[in-house]
């Protein structure tokens, strides 16, 4: 239960909470959630920077799936973080743009010029070379998918099955 | 009041701003570390038991409603009912007639005004924004608008003017609508055709603050001067 602070009510607020920055496969992560505030946007800018210098990340991404908000402030924030980033040799890329929030930075004007965006968390961490192997990708299951049709046409012989009893 | 008595008064006003699951877990996760118990609770206990509420409500709570609870809260230690019409919130409640009443309370779509003193007020006034453009019936880019819009203008009034206030009012005739005004006893926008031209960027953000409320809006107005600025948008649902 999110419950952690009773006894001291003036314990880590939501205003200054840290914003996760999770190292993945030579890339940095960081998923916004909710409500970031000021303090929490600056804090993240700083924290990222020096994590970048520590792990030497090539690209990073970060998504905002979780944000319900993005205003022109928290857009300078992401814009100054990832020309800051490029400065030190790290592609950023910003995913999960919801369409409601698109069509508002869109009406307001604002371009986020300078930082490359995809759909998805996925998408994104392909675009900085992240490949995926294995059985779960898209061509995967559509070779499956093909596979299957064409058993069930009879164009080619299903795998044979155990037939144990 | 008995124990009992006081622990049911307690549990009947968390209820009117969560389930009652909820309001259950918070008054017996707040009376365990104050070691005290459901059964032998005093009066003399209630001021110590309200401070404790307070943060261990808000995670089961829409943060807007938290200045009403405490208020309730307080009217409950000094023997008087919150007065509801001077506590700015989302709507009335009505009383609860049974202790068991544990849906939460009909929002009723009336003005709010917000006062905008620091970060964690501009953040519920977006919020507040956002579910009184729910209630009255907008879509998601609507709503998007409004509380897009909203803080930009709550930023522009910490930023510059150290606080202000913000009403919001829904309206369903003539036309179903949000409208905003914002106020602050700043020192005005100087320069407030340039902002508005588009050819403006300021240090910190991107310039775009009251541009991107007056592009968001139906109707947009602003007057500002040495004694302060208002802000007016109407965003059509």
């Amino acid at each position: 239960m999110s419950y952690p602070d009773e006894n001291r009510p003036t314990g880590p607020s939501r205003e200054t909470s840290r914003i996760p920055i999770i190292p993945l496969w030579g890339q940095l992560i960081v998923p916004l959630q909710g409500d970031i505030t000021d303090a929490q946007a600056a804090q993240l800018c700083s924290d990222v920077l020096r994590d970048i210098q520590r792990s030497g990340a090539r690209g990073m991404v970060v998504d905002i799936s979780g944000l319900w908000l993005v205003d022109s402030h928290l857009c300078a924030v992401l814009a100054r973080l990832a020309n800051a980033a490029r400065l030190m040799g790290t592609r950023t890329v910003l995913s999960g743009m919801g369409a409601d929030v698109a069509l508002t930075l869109q009406s307001m004007g604002i371009q986020l010029e300078g930082v490359e965006t995809a759909l998805g968390l996925e998408e994104g961490l392909a675009m900085l070379g992240v490949q995926v192997t294995g059985a779960r990708t898209a061509e995967a299951e559509r070779a499956a998918a093909q596979q299957l049709a064409d058993e069930m046409l009879g164009l080619t012989t299903p795998a044979p099955m155990k037939t144990s009893a | 009041m008995n124990a009992d008595g006081l622990h049911a008064q307690l549990l009947r006003v968390l209820q009117g701003f969560m389930s009652e699951t909820a309001a259950r877990l918070v008054l017996r996760g707040t009376l365990e570390p104050l070691k005290l118990s459901a059964s032998s609770l005093r009066a003399e206990d209630l001021p110590r038991i309200i401070e404790a509420l307070e943060p261990a409500s808000r995670h089961f709570m829409h943060p807007a409603q938290r200045p009403r609870l405490a208020a309730e809260l307080k009217g409950m230690a000094t023997g008087v009912p919150a007065a509801r019409a001077s506590v700015p919130g989302l709507g009335t409640r009505p009383t609860p007639s049974a202790p068991m009443e544990a849906a939460p309370p009909a929002l009723v779509v009336r003005p709010a005004t917000l006062t905008i003193r620091s970060e964690a007020d501009a953040s519920s006034a977006r919020l507040t924004a956002r579910t009184l453009c729910e209630e009255l019936g907008g879509r998601g880019f609507e709503c998007q608008k409004v509380a897009t819009a909203v803080s930009e203008l709550a930023r522009n009034q910490l930023s510059y003017a150290g606080g202000g206030i913000i009403h919001l009012h829904p309206e369903r005739t003539p036309k179903r609508m949000l409208r905003v005004r914002a106020e602050d006893k700043g020192q005005g926008i100087p320069n407030v055709e340039l902002v508005l031209s588009g050819n403006y960027r300021s240090k910190t953000g991107m310039g775009l603050g009251l541009l991107g409320v007056k592009r968001l809006a139906d109707r947009f107005d602003v007057r500002t001067g040495p004694a302060g600025t208002q802000v007016e948008f109407e965003v059509w649902l």
